[in-house]
């Protein structure tokens, strides 16, 4: 027997060796038990507190849409698609067009521009010895759409750009009513007028300087910016 | 080393401020062409293209009737109603003189150039001795003319120079118009 004295030679001395051997496997038992009860307690209990949760959820998902930003301009007549000829000093041509803000979001500085390219008397008014007069624009808006014909404005009119020279408009310029939301029109009649001014030709021979027979490119840009940001709550 | 961290933050937080002010924005772009009008006429002589000068008549004539034809063409782009004409005439020799002018239009015909004759009917139009005369109601459209002739007094033997100038102004053609369309 493994541990026994070699000189153990009685029974009794052998037996009490082995009891010896047995109330020593007694006493630490009952430790290691506890130890491993206490264990499988934290375990369990771990387990426990882990299941304790809850969730709560939509079930419908929630749908966030991005609004957009479009302007849609359409000739009312003749509007922008044809050209205006042969304008003399004095003449006025209205052209019609309709204005749409079609995006989903409310608009604010509504402008425009011109670029222009061609005759320099026409686009600017003469400087030191000339007295040239270039064509202005005038942009007025009607509150329901004009007669393109007859000219005429059945609802309420208002000066959205007062006369100027289309020279002076190459950068922005808001018009009057520069709020424009979304899914509403703006009805606005483009007035081009060639200031009454007199020249003589003589044989033939247009002066120095001159507003006939003059040409001129002008490219309109009208301009939204989107509504200003808010926070909402509810 | 937290100068470097708040100049970072720093820059963060203006760029996000820029790129929050600036926003999507719609445009509506068109095109369109305006011209102008140009109102001239001129004196041209009989097969000959305008020159941009006064047109002169050069008379060397020993006797008879001498006849210089020309017309007075529309170059502008826009109908002509009245233009004015003015003549000026100097002596081609030292001790020559000059003769009045007949300015003649041949009206509802055509002048035969060769029998020196109208189809229609001969109106005197003006003089040079006017210095200056005009025609008005012309309604002359663009590219269109009005077909003259100039005529010097029987027996004429001087030797001079005509000149004729013309002129339009603003008022020459038609009134301001104000147009929906």
């Amino acid at each position: 027997m493994p541990g026994l004295p070699e000189k153990a030679s009685s029974h009794n001395e052998k037996r009490a060796f082995i009891m010896q051997g047995k109330l020593r496997q007694r006493s630490w038992r009952p430790l290691a038990g506890a130890a491993i009860v206490i264990s499988i307690a934290a375990i369990a209990g771990q387990s426990v507190i882990a299941s304790l949760n809850a969730t709560a959820f939509n079930t419908t998902a929630q749908n966030i849409n991005a609004g957009t930003m479009k302007l849609d301009l359409a000739n009312s007549g003749n509007g922008f698609g044809t050209s205006i000829a042969n304008i003399v000093p004095g003449d006025i041509v209205n052209r019609y067009v309709t204005l749409t803000n079609s995006g989903t979001l409310n608009g604010i500085g509504l402008s425009l521009k011109t670029t222009q390219t061609g005759s320099a008397n026409l686009i600017s008014d003469g400087t030191g010895g000339s007295t040239t007069k270039a064509l202005k624009l005038t942009v007025t808006s009607c509150s329901v759409a004009w007669d393109p014909n007859a000219g005429t404005c059945g609802g309420t009119t208002a000066t959205e750009l007062p006369a100027t020279v289309i020279g002076s408009l190459t950068s922005a310029t808001s018009l009057l009513n520069s709020t424009f939301n979304s899914a509403s029109s703006k009805y606005l009649q483009m007035k081009m007028e060639l200031p009454d001014q007199n020249e003589t030709t003589i044989n033939g021979v247009y002066p120095t300087n001159t507003v006939q027979g003059g040409s001129v490119n002008i490219t309109y840009t009208f301009d939204l910016a989107q509504r200003v940001a808010t926070t909402t709550n509810s | 080393m937290k100068k470097l961290v708040f100049a970072l933050m720093a820059s963060i937080l203006i760029v996000n401020t820029t790129l929050a002010a600036a926003g999507p924005r719609a445009q509506s772009v068109r095109t369109n062409t305006t011209t102008s009008a140009k109102w001239a006429v001129a004196a041209v002589a009989e097969g000959q293209t305008p020159s941009a000068q006064p047109l002169m008549l050069t008379w060397n004539v020993s006797g008879g009737t001498a006849y210089q034809y020309f017309s007075f063409n529309n170059i502008g782009t826009t109908t002509i109603n009245n233009f004015a004409v003015s003549i000026s005439q100097t002596v081609s020799t030292q001790n020559g003189k000059t003769n009045d002018v007949f300015f003649e239009r041949c009206l509802n015909g055509t002048w035969d150039l060769v029998a020196n004759t109208c189809s229609g009917a001969i109106i005197l139009v003006g003089k040079a001795t006017d210095l200056i005369f005009s025609f008005t109601n012309a309604s002359l459209p663009e590219n269109a003319g009005i077909s003259m002739r100039a005529r010097t007094p029987p027996n004429n033997r001087n030797a001079y120079v005509t000149t004729i100038s013309t002129s339009v102004s603003r008022l020459d053609i038609r009134s301001a118009l104000v147009t929906h369309s």
